[in-house]
């Protein structure tokens, strides 16, 4: 017993402080499989219901309501080529770095962690597609995480909401800046050290600002819910709720190209932008069924 | 329980070992997932109680070891946790043989209890988990599914031997 308690405790000491057990953590992943796909059978059975159970008219309807969402947003890209445009104008005339275009993959969530106190999922895209751990991992709505441990066809996200995950922040209304903590809490980020004095109201927007040199600059994190000034403490309690669907959302786009280039960041204004390695361009359409 | 002097139920430990992975990977939403009993936990202590003359700590200690590398835990957490857990049940498995459904179901409360307290506070060497009553939900949820458990065990184990 006493052999096997302290077996334990190294396997824990080394796991913990060194990184050399690491390979061990793929072994046994195929045969995680399984039970990770089961993990997602009420999603795929609720999403099945949605697919099949639907009569022609209802979606016949939501088809033209796409097209016509798909022809305003192609309406509102067209102004944003413009608009990028200007802005890379504007930034070569301020000596600034080129705006970095990222590129995306489409990836599908087939693995929730058991775990209460852990926020991490699975998703369906690995070293095969190119995947590296650091890469943002966003849905439609905003930041949801970033990839933590990558395997051959499938890799580990961290979400932003998990207590061990922090990231930089803006506020969109002043540019002031910050610290965005997890909480363990789906509904729930917390900001960081900020000072009663600091101009920050409920509703504001805070946008990732690409500080960390992890994540890509301007995706939406949060907007802030409620702001708790107690006059015994140094800082103030704000409480932010996440702009992405963290516990909801099943197709995800993950980021890349981001770290690459911040990488490459002094180097960029005399070299031309360093390309990325091109990932194997996908469809929304091949992501289910996987 | 049934006295264990028949071999080893393999298949209806392997299937058994494969619900409780299969219910701990189901999905529950926020809150509720503090309540989810470790049903690996639980499936094995009732192996190892029922089959004393196979089984050991050891096979605890490996079914950890597996449940650590499977969802990518720090190696070695659940390792500790389980065997310890089941080296103090393994002391009282006397009493715990000959005790009533009610006092099963308050024994696995204590069990889980234990266990949980040693889960967390290895987790606590690496992480910051945010400590409250809620590490203990388990072991409540674990005391009200445990007839259920134990009934299903055992019907499983009559059908495979």
């Amino acid at each position: 017993m006493l052999i096997l308690a302290l077996a334990a405790l190294t396997l824990i000491a080394l796991d913990s402080f060194t990184s050399w057990l690491r390979p061990t953590h793929g072994w046994l992943e195929p045969l995680a499989q399984p039970f990770q796909w089961a993990s997602t059978l009420p999603m795929r059975w609720r999403e099945w219901n949605d697919e099949s159970l639907e009569s022609r008219a209802v979606i016949i309807a939501n088809n033209d309501k796409l097209e016509a969402e798909i022809l305003v947003y192609k309406a509102q890209l067209q102004r944003m080529a413009e608009l990028s445009a200007q802005n890379q104008q504007l930034k070569s005339l301020l000596n600034g770095a080129e705006l970095v275009n990222n590129r995306v993959l489409v990836a599908e969530l087939v693995g929730i962690s058991p775990d209460p106190f852990h926020h991490v999922i699975t998703i369906n895209r690995g070293v095969s597609d190119n995947i590296s751990a650091g890469l943002a991992v966003i849905d439609g709505e905003g930041l949801m995480g970033q990839v933590v441990e990558v395997f051959d066809n499938h890799s580990r996200v961290l979400l932003i909401t998990d207590s061990r995950h922090a990231l930089p922040v803006y506020n969109l209304r002043n540019n002031a800046r910050g610290i965005i903590e997890g909480s363990g809490d789906f509904q729930r980020l917390r900001l960081r050290h900020v000072s009663p004095t600091q101009d920050i109201q409920v509703g504001d927007t805070l946008l990732s600002s690409g500080l960390g040199q992890r994540f890509p600059s301007g995706y939406p994190v949060g907007t802030v819910s409620a702001i708790d000034k107690d006059p015994g403490q140094a800082f103030v309690e704000v409480s932010v709720t996440p702009a992405a669907k963290v516990d909801r959302s099943q197709r995800l786009l993950v980021i890349f190209s981001a770290v690459a280039a911040l990488d490459h960041y002094p180097q960029s204004e005399q070299s031309p932008a360093p390309q990325s390695p091109a990932p194997p361009s996908s469809t929304p359409s091949d992501a289910p069924g996987q | 329980m049934p006295r264990g002097n028949s071999p080893l139920p393999l298949t209806a430990m392997g299937l058994s070992l494969i619900a409780a992975l299969f219910l701990y990977s189901l999905p529950l939403h926020g809150g509720l997932a503090f309540w989810r009993p470790p049903f690996v936990l639980l499936v094995t202590i009732y192996w190892l109680i029922v089959q004393p003359q196979h089984l050991g700590i050891t096979f605890v200690w490996l079914i950890g070891l597996l449940l650590d590398l499977l969802y990518g835990n720090v190696i070695g957490q659940n390792a500790l946790a389980m065997s310890v857990t089941a080296y103090l049940l393994k002391t009282q498995q006397y009493h715990v043989r000959h005790l009533s459904l009610p006092f099963q179901c308050l024994a696995a409360l204590f069990i889980v209890m234990i266990y949980q307290t040693l889960w967390v506070s290895t987790r606590l060497i690496s992480e910051d988990i945010v400590l409250g009553w809620r590490v203990f939900y388990p072991a409540l949820s674990s005391a009200l599914i445990w007839p259920l458990l134990a009934g299903s065990l055992y019907k499983l184990q009559r059908l495979f031997s």
